[in-house]
């Protein structure tokens, strides 16, 4: 019995010491691959904002207004007023620069082709 | 809508049109004649897309439907997903200098209907003007709003105003359509709000820089541009008068009122209008700091103070080639 509990300490001592290094490092891989996979994920998802946000002209064709009626029962857009405004996370969408020019205006003379002013 | 003043020729190949829409000055050029027509009819579709979509003064706007049911989720057009999208978009990169939350303290202000009706208003001397109680913008984080799905929530309260960045956008959207139906290049000038794209004339598209966009007024300067837009933002055009004073357009998000005067025009050059226009806008509203701002952008400026002393930046030509003051 003693025998036993002598052996049964010698193996956990020995193992629970690697074991707690092989834990600890499968924990540390774990992170690492949740942590990527999020990262991929927002990527994806702020790329998505990008494509849609810089739509190209052809939207332009024919605006298309989605607005339904707090009423309208099919509109599976619309949801019950909150009672409490929600206060929304400042929203990241595409750039949050602006875009600098291909190069500089120059200085020019002659008949200008129309004039830039306060409208 | 609007009002076609006639197309003439610029030169042996660019041909240009103008017309009144939104109480301002559209014009449209093409350095191809034979585009002209295919030019116009595309500009006049944007302009009415712009409009029925993002006006703040039409009642059966899309805006204006959106902003009659606060609180609710609505799904936008992809039209104003993308200029609800740039606005907040420009709202970020000026750190909420240009922000489309500011509608309130505009309408506050007596900027309540379109421009022109404004300025008619204000020569009635009957006119009763409420006591303007300056409220700060709410900012775009009160916005909920997933461009990815076009899903928008406006919490009561919060309102939006377009007009800050729809007109440049409109330009640049133009530009990109027409030149995507004709060959040569296009320019779309929108009250002075300039775009342009597709192949540039020789020498470049020249641009009379001056405090108002509409021709006769005094220049400052004549520049040449490529590609990306110019814009102008100016406190002496689109003014009021109300019982406590001239007030103007630009109104400081911060504060809920007119800026400080400081710069009576400021000029920027960007890889498109609606960015030239908010830098130029935000320059306005920055004042004193607008310089350093601009500068740390990289965007090519010109300020022009209230006495007309002129600050170039980042590359714009230099007083040197002023042509006037």
């Amino acid at each position: 019995m003693s025998a036993k509990a002598s052996t049964e300490r010698q193996i956990t001592g020995g193992d629970l010491r690697s074991r707690v290094r092989r834990i600890t490092a499968g924990c540390v891989g774990l992170a690492a691959v949740a942590s990527a996979a999020l990262t991929i994920n927002l990527a994806a998802s702020a790329d998505d904002n990008k494509a849609s946000a810089d739509r190209p002209a052809a939207d332009a064709g024919v605006p298309a207004p989605a607005v339904t009626a707090p009423s309208t029962a099919q509109a599976p857009a619309i949801t019950a007023p909150t009672t409490v405004a929600p206060v929304a996370p400042a929203p990241s969408i595409r750039s949050s620069t602006l875009a600098v020019p291909q190069q500089a205006p120059a200085a020019s003379n002659g008949r200008s082709h129309t004039q830039s002013g306060g409208s | 809508m609007s009002t076609t003043h006639g197309a003439r020729a610029l030169s042996s190949s660019a041909v240009r049109v103008d017309f009144e829409v939104w109480s301002t000055t559209a014009t449209l050029i093409v350095t191809d004649p034979t585009a002209l027509d295919i030019a116009q009819a595309a500009l006049g579709d944007e302009l009415a897309a712009i409009d029925a979509t993002c006006s703040r003064f039409r009642a059966d706007s899309e805006i204006s439907r959106v902003l009659a049911i606060p609180g609710h989720p609505v799904i936008l057009s992809p039209l104003l997903n993308s200029a609800v999208s740039q606005a907040i978009r420009v709202a970020d990169a000026t750190g909420g200098l240009v922000d489309p939350t500011v509608a309130a303290a505009v309408i506050a202000l007596g900027y309540d209907r379109d421009i022109g009706a404004v300025v008619v208003k204000s020569m009635d001397g009957d006119h009763q003007w409420p006591t303007a109680q300056h409220q700060p913008a709410p900012g775009v984080h009160r916005l909920e709003h997933d461009p990815a799905t076009g899903e928008l929530v406006v919490p009561s309260g919060v309102g939006i105003d377009l007009g800050a960045t729809a007109k440049a956008l409109a330009a640049d959207r133009a530009v990109a359509r027409i030149s995507g139906l004709i060959d040569g290049g296009v320019l779309v000038s929108l009250g002075g709000d300039i775009a342009v794209a597709g192949q540039a004339p020789p020498g470049g598209w020249r641009i009379a820089v001056a405090d108002d966009h509409r021709t006769g007024s005094p220049v400052h300067q004549l520049v040449s541009i490529t590609s990306g837009g110019i814009a102008t933002s100016s406190t002496v055009t689109r003014r009021w008068r109300t019982s406590s004073g001239w007030l103007h357009h630009i109104v400081d998000p911060r504060t809920g009122t007119n800026p400080e005067p400081c710069w009576r025009t400021v000029s920027v050059a960007a890889g498109s209008c609606l960015d030239a226009n908010a830098a130029s806008t935000a320059a306005i509203v920055l004042g004193p700091a607008a310089p350093d701002w601009l500068f740390q952008r990289r965007l090519p400026a010109l300020l022009v103070d209230l006495d007309g002393n002129t600050t170039a930046i980042n590359g714009w030509p230099t007083t040197d080639s002023l042509v006037s003051a």
